[in-house]
């Protein structure tokens, strides 16, 4: 499930759909049915994305270094985080479960062999552990036949999960996306449709240079800059002391 | 690099290729804070975002006392390197084998007869020898071989 509640957003403040437009022609037009090609594809595309690199850093950090598990763990902890506050209630205890977690990988990652991807073993390893961690509180979760292991193979953003969020941890969020959003709608053209084609709709920089019609190479630059210009606005709140990186 | 960084994180770089960048971004360089920017760019776009206070600092400050990993993996890697033992031990094997060759020659040569003693031998030898064969012979010139000591004149 690719269209997420934010890309209906997008979609409704016109950041698809024009831009989409934007780029249509009579040799390069985007009906419907090649649209769920490509949305196929970049499902697949999603799936292998970075699973690679995901694996040397695997294999870096097999081999004692702690510095290449902590990209993984700044790559994963939020989409860990979000699928494990569907079944801890409480933002606090997310945090301790998804931290216990992390730690549990970290301690096991001599048994992974690379026979999945990274982020569906480490989230068979989050299930399990929040789990235990409602068992040994006497709890029964309220959620947790809604998650279960098959879950995590086809777990994606865009599925319904809604994160429990303190009042605190909310407004932080919502001043994020805010930000992130409003910077995208402040883009150039170019810009605001590489990196959504990119990011909503995960199409590989290939796909994306046929519907714009221009070079990978002006792609990759295009994504690159749009990144860069959106990390402008959100580093002033990224650097908070909460934020701040290890 | 950072450009190249951006396209890592959508999978568009080779792996192989990507060592520089990995160096760069595990530091505490910017390269490292766009690893954070663009993936939390990512979560928010794809409405993923889950905000943690100080997360991942956490994870790694509890990770310092982790004791550090040697994987089966890693440990293969290591043993690339001590597998230049059996190669010095190739080497010890042929030298070991030369000089053991030389000795039994050596002990062979040093226990053959002396040589005035064999040639004594053929000396004896060789009179009935050639008479007894001369009859094999291709042609007639072995009735006028006589066997000569060397040392006749002496």
């Amino acid at each position: 499930m690719l269209h997420t509640a934010n890309l209906e957003a997008l979609t409704r403040t016109g950041f698809v759909e024009n831009n989409t437009k934007a780029y249509t022609t009579p040799n390069h037009k985007i009906t419907q049915g090649s649209h769920r090609d490509m949305t196929v594809q970049a499902a697949n595309a999603k799936q292998q994305e970075n699973k690679e690199f995901d694996q040397m850093l695997v294999e870096r950090a097999q081999q004692g270094d702690k510095r290449a598990f902590g990209l993984l763990v700044e790559k994963y902890h939020r989409k860990l985080g979000r699928l494990l506050s569907r079944m801890i209630r409480d933002q606090a205890e997310v945090e301790d479960v998804v931290q216990e977690s992390f730690i549990k990988a970290y301690r096991a990652l001599h048994s992974f062999r690379g026979d999945s991807a990274f982020y569906t073993w480490l989230y068979r390893i989050g299930i399990n552990t929040a789990k235990n961690y409602l068992v040994s509180l006497g709890r029964k979760p309220q959620v947790m036949q809604d998650v279960e292991i098959e879950d995590v193979e086809n777990f994606d953003e865009g599925t319904d999960m809604r994160t429990m969020e303190t009042p605190e941890t909310s407004l932080m969020t919502k001043e994020i996306a805010q930000t992130v959003n409003d910077a995208i709608a402040a883009l150039p053209e170019e810009l605001r449709t590489a990196i959504t084609l990119r990011e909503l709709e995960g199409l590989s920089y290939e796909d994306i240079a046929n519907v714009m019609q221009c070079p990978i190479g002006t792609v990759r630059s295009r994504i690159f800059r749009a990144r860069e210009t959106i990390a402008t606005k959100l580093r002033p709140l990224l650097d908070t002391p909460q934020h701040k990186r290890w | 690099m950072k450009q190249q960084l951006s396209a890592l994180v959508d999978g568009e770089v080779d792996v192989e290729r990507c060592e520089h960048i990995f160096l760069a971004a595990k530091s505490t360089g910017e390269v490292a804070q766009a690893w954070r920017d663009y993936h939390v760019i990512r979560d928010v776009i794809r409405d993923d975002c889950w905000v943690e206070s100080e997360m991942t600092s956490r994870i790694m400050a509890q990770l310092d006392d982790e004791p550090t990993m040697l994987a089966p993996q890693a440990m293969a890697a290591a043993d690339k390197v001590t597998h230049i033992r059996p190669r010095l031990s190739k080497y010890s094997w042929s030298i070991a084998a030369s000089v053991a060759a030389a000795f039994f020659v050596g002990m062979f040569v040093l226990n053959q007869p002396e040589v005035t003693a064999t040639m004594q031998i053929a000396d004896n030898d060789t009179d009935e020898y050639v008479v007894a064969h001369h009859n094999y012979a291709p042609n007639s010139a072995t009735y006028y071989m006589h066997n000569v000591a060397y040392n006749a004149g002496e």
